[in-house]
């Protein structure tokens, strides 16, 4: 938290410093890193979601980056209309963050609630028999070509074919449109509320008329949010395969895995009620 | 290696990953980070010697810092890791209290060719939502002022303040821009009014947007080209 805040000073500092320097972009990476890292921004249920439906290096690049899409977009309407339009004469801050906690909130409930169908049906049907056919001739080896990332995926999408039947045909492309959609909301509910931080930058540099370095540096602290975030899902790839060998020689753990995915998703279901419920009770105390 | 071994390992991760989320939410701390205070200068249109100065708040956590550094509220507000535990009834109590009269007067100043305006609070009505107002009287009618802020940054240096003037002139106070002069009689250059400040903004957001697109596309044509090879190879 304090290396976090000292960046977040520091980069208040380099915004009113006339030039444009690399340590101000360094600063605001850092800064992003730093803010990413405190708890609250949604990390370790990107991380479940990511276990849970079998993620890859590449899906964890998309939530990264659209955290950081999100969050630039947020901090620069809210921004923009705060300096002005005379946002804060029609809500407060304080106020509005608030209902884009509850907006968070709703979209992990429904990302979870989706997620859990998913589980219970056995998986989409539909879409199944929509995209089966093109897959099977071709799609396992363009993602083969496409990843760098070893043998470990390439041999996901080999046994997906044999052993997956009840969850409904789960190929390569077909999990991609599964999850894709959950990891994009997952993404835009972490960058939805402005880093307060990211926020008085780009204030200051609308107040200034310096508003393209202000969004210059609210992009490089997004990317900073958006490396942790990556570095996050990251680990939570890498870390099943670590567990799945542990569950292939201890039989308790194999129980515990049989019904952990559908627990996970019921997790992420009733954490995004609680940061509505959170956000909700806030509300009543700020307003 | 079954894909059914896999899902349940990575489902036990999943639940150990989201043990760790379920964690509270960290009560709310004083941050000169985050929703920033703001002060608006105007001349009062009947009296051109008066000056009226507007300070409104950040978020309601400062407001609360800032009452128990002057005393108004106990010290147990503030917990040992920083955060504040504000109250909906904060704002009264600092508002009606002459310390925080005091160091409105004693934080914002006013002066009109080097010579102090005399400033007088106005009892605020709505402190955490409206502010609070402070008329100073300036020996003669004025045309450029010259306002000092160090609203908060007693408590601590990272507090800024995001100041607005006539026809949208616009300044930041901090620890080191204390002092900043104001025009009051219209004669503002149209560079730095509402109107050109937003366009200046819109022509830099729209550079850098433009930028970003391209960078964009150009970097998905490199890696489409770069996988393309591969397949080939």
């Amino acid at each position: 938290m304090t290396f976090a805040a000292s960046f977040s000073d520091r980069l208040q500092d380099v915004i009113q410093s006339p030039g444009v320097t690399p340590l101000a972009f360094l600063l605001a990476f850092l800064a992003g890193a730093g803010h990413a890292v405190t708890p609250g921004h949604g990390k370790s249920l990107a991380a479940a979601y990511l276990v849970g439906s079998r993620g890859r290096v590449r899906d964890a690049a998309w939530l990264g980056g659209s955290v950081a899409v999100m969050h630039t977009l947020s901090v620069l309407v809210i921004g923009v209309a705060w300096t002005f339009l005379s946002l804060s004469d029609v809500i407060r801050m304080e106020t509005l963050t608030t209902w884009l906690q509850v907006g968070a909130g709703v979209i992990v409930l429904a990302t979870g609630i989706w997620i859990l169908r998913q589980h219970l049906r056995g998986g989409g049907h539909g879409h199944d028999h929509h995209h089966g056919h093109s897959h099977s001739h071709g799609h396992t080896h363009s993602h083969a070509a496409a990843h760098t990332h070893g043998p470990t995926d390439d041999h996901a999408v080999a046994h997906d074919h044999g052993g997956s039947q009840e969850h409904g045909h789960s190929h390569g492309h077909e999990r991609d449109q599964v999850k894709r959609p959950g990891l994009l909301l997952l993404g835009i509910s972490g960058g939805l509320t402005p880093s307060p931080a990211a926020f008085l930058v780009l204030a200051t540099g609308l107040f200034l008329g310096r508003a393209g370095f202000a969004l210059l540096l609210v992009l490089t602290f997004g990317l900073g949010m958006a490396v942790v975030l990556f570095g996050v899902g990251l680990l939570a790839v890498a870390g099943s395969t670590i567990v799945v060998r542990g569950a292939r020689s201890h039989s308790l753990l194999q129980l515990a895995t049989r019904v952990a995915p559908v627990l996970a998703a019921a997790g992420i279901t009733v954490f995004g009620a609680v940061i509505i419920a959170t956000a909700a009770f806030h509300l009543t105390t700020v307003t | 290696m079954s894909f059914h071994g896999r899902r349940r390992g990575r489902g036990a991760l999943a639940l150990a990953a989201f043990a760790v989320t379920v964690s509270v939410p960290a009560p709310a701390s004083a941050h000169p980070f985050g929703d920033p205070q703001t002060v608006t200068v105007a001349r009062d249109e009947q009296r051109p010697e008066v000056v009226h100065v507007q300070w409104r708040v950040g978020g309601p956590d400062d407001l609360t810092l800032l009452g128990v550094s002057l005393g108004l509220l106990p010290e147990d507000r503030v917990l040992l890791d920083g955060a504040v535990e504000y109250r909906y009834t904060d704002p009264a109590v600092i508002g009606a209290s002459d310390r925080f009269a005091g160091y409105l007067l004693q934080q914002i100043t006013v002066a009109d060719g080097g010579q102090a305006c005399t400033g007088v609070v106005e009892p605020p009505k709505a402190l955490g939502l409206k502010g609070a107002t402070v008329d100073y009287t300036c020996p003669g009618p004025v045309d450029t002022v010259t306002v000092g802020v160090r609203m908060l940054t007693d408590l601590n240096p990272a507090y800024r303040t995001l100041a607005t003037g006539p026809q949208g002139q616009r300044a930041v106070y901090d620890s080191n821009a204390q002092s900043h002069d104001w025009v009051l009689d219209g004669r503002v250059a149209p560079a730095t009014t509402t109107g050109g400040l937003a366009r200046s903004a819109a022509v830099q957001i729209a550079g850098v947007a433009g930028g970003v697109l391209v960078a964009v596309v150009a970097i998905l044509i490199v890696s489409r080209r770069l996988r393309r090879r591969r397949v080939v190879a």
